[in-house]
């Protein structure tokens, strides 16, 4: 198969599959809306709206007016996170470790093309695709709260999503190959149970990464959240001040692709030696 | 006396079936903690009394916990337990929903609730950079009886959803959305719901919980009268939903989603 077939065939499969996948993506879609939302309503009814303003703003060292309105739109700008994280690294992580043990058609793809062009693939399109579906209904959000500005903040955050969603996808890769094919994990689950909600506290999303606890945050440091979440922070809230991030996100996004290369290549190996 | 019997027999097995998932309680334990943390690590940081956000929300996590135990005791018994061909055999032995939440209870529901509860007490304190020990229980009556009257809420949870997925063709993400109605009264209290959440069922446990902390709405008098008509009311229906759910299975079988 050429790499436009293998290209095809996922592009088809992840299409057959979204239709099945619509009750997940819209459980997903309520759970990050009620994360927000609660965050935003348990500080407020502790703290009042103006001190709930007034820490928002402290927080994230804002100069200018926030009102109630910005503050609820930017934890649902941020909720997309939390969404476009579960969905791609719980999905790709089940996806991998089902072929590989449940459903057994691992041999019908090793048959067909090489393995590690169909998991780079498969990485890439899916995080393409889950960056823009899994995080759709943040467009529909802001545009009920903020009308057309709305549709334009969204359009304006969609590349950070669909950027975030491939390298989240390579990051899944890098972690699952090697618990699937070398540690050979039994509950299997547990990677995508444990790793998104790890991932997510240890990235703050709703709070700057700052202030997450250290041992929390050196777990997250492994995969690329934290620096979308500062990156999107800032787009939120002012002009980027600091185009280091930027670097930082590329230099980490180079290395998922490596790293992800290169564990793709050494598991084919190893299927094939064992096929 | 044959009843208790059964019934520690019931608890005995569901122990021994535990230890062969110690690695999946781990990460349903870290799982639950780091969910939980997203929101109240979040929610601590942006108020203003971080301390009153801990004792006023987070108690009601651990019947929210318990709820959810019960959900998913009643999605492995249907759904899990289904593809694997052995809730026919639970059923065929005379473990029906009911008994199987009873099998269930120590490890999935009181135990994983409670260690999931601490450690989020735990984790919280670090985010409100306050002492462990503020955050702790400093009424430990109230405690004590909202630990064993969150029993039957597992159960009536456990037998509801049941009834659900034995009848219904829904799918797990749909029952996943549907457990956060049980948000109303455990973790979003009365203060906030108002006298509407008195009707809730669960909301008298987690209440209980909450006066562990002081954070109470109803005075603690009224309390324990009304959590004692809430474990009679929800036994009570627990085991009319158990009884229906066990003849529309014998009836009809598990309507589930094909294709």
């Amino acid at each position: 198969m050429s790499i436009v077939s293998v290209f095809r065939a996922i592009i088809y499969r992840e299409l057959r599959f979204l239709k099945r996948m619509m009750p997940e993506y819209m459980s997903l879609a309520f759970q990050s809306t009620l994360f927000a939302l609660s965050i935003i309503g348990i500080a407020m009814s502790v703290s009042g709206v103006s001190g709930l303003v007034a820490k928002f703003s402290q927080i994230f060292n804002i100069s200018g007016k926030v009102s109630l309105t910005d503050i609820i739109a930017a934890a649902l700008a941020f909720s997309g996170l939390l969404s476009l994280t579960a969905d791609c690294v719980g999905s790709v992580s089940q996806v991998i470790i089902y072929e590989a043990n449940v459903i057994d058609i691992l041999h019908l793809i090793a048959q067909s093309t090489y393995l590690y062009l169909y998991y780079m693939t498969y990485a890439l399109i899916y995080g393409l695709l889950s960056g823009i579906v899994s995080t759709l209904y943040v467009l529909v959000l802001l545009v009920v709260g903020l009308g057309a500005y709305g549709a334009y903040v969204y359009l304006m955050l969609l590349p950070a999503y669909i950027v975030t969603g491939i390298a989240l996808s390579y990051y899944t890769l890098v972690v699952t190959l090697p618990l699937t094919y070398i540690v050979k994990m039994r509950r299997y689950w547990a990677i995508s149970q444990v790793l998104v909600p790890v991932l997510i506290a240890g990235s703050g999303i709703f709070i700057p990464v700052s202030l997450v606890p250290l041992f929390l945050r050196v777990i997250s440091y492994t995969s690329p959240l934290p620096e979308v979440c500062t990156i999107l922070q800032e787009m939120f809230f002012k002009a980027i001040q600091s185009p280091i991030i930027f670097l930082m996100f590329t230099a980490v996004f180079v290395i998922y692709i490596a790293l992800s290369t290169y564990i793709s290549y050494k598991t084919e190996k190893l299927v094939r030696r064992g096929l | 006396m044959s009843r208790l019997n059964r019934m520690l027999a019931l608890v005995r097995i569901g122990i021994r079936l535990a230890r062969l998932f110690i690695s999946s309680y781990v990460s349903i334990i870290l799982s639950s903690v780091f969910w939980g943390v997203v929101i109240f690590g979040s929610a601590v940081v942006f108020s203003k009394a971080p301390l009153q956000v801990i004792y006023l929300y987070i108690p009601g996590m651990f019947v929210f916990a318990m709820i959810s135990g019960g959900m998913w005791a009643a999605i492995d018994y249907f759904r899990f337990y289904f593809h694997q061909g052995l809730t026919d055999m639970f059923l065929e032995c005379g473990v029906g929903i009911l008994e199987y939440s009873i099998m269930t209870l120590l490890i999935d529901g009181l135990l994983i609730s409670f260690v999931t509860f601490i450690f989020m007490l735990f984790v919280t304190a670090i985010y409100a950079n306050v002492p462990i020990v503020e955050v702790l229980p400093r009424h430990y009556m109230p405690l004590i009886a909202s630990v064993i009257s969150s029993i039957p809420v597992f159960i009536f949870s456990s037998c509801l959803i049941g009834l659900l997925l034995a009848t219904t063709p829904i799918e797990v993400a749909w029952v996943n959305m549907l457990q956060f109605i049980f948000l109303l009264g455990t973790v979003i209290p009365p203060q906030i719901l108002g006298e509407f959440s008195l009707f809730l069922p669960w909301t008298m446990p987690a209440e209980l919980m909450r006066a562990a902390y002081g954070t109470n709405m109803i005075p603690l008098s009224q309390l324990y009268v009304m959590d004692l008509i809430s474990v009679i009311a929800m036994t009570a229906l627990s085991i009319i939903l158990a009884k229906i759910c066990d003849r529309q299975v014998r009836k009809k079988g598990i309507t589930i989603r094909r294709g």
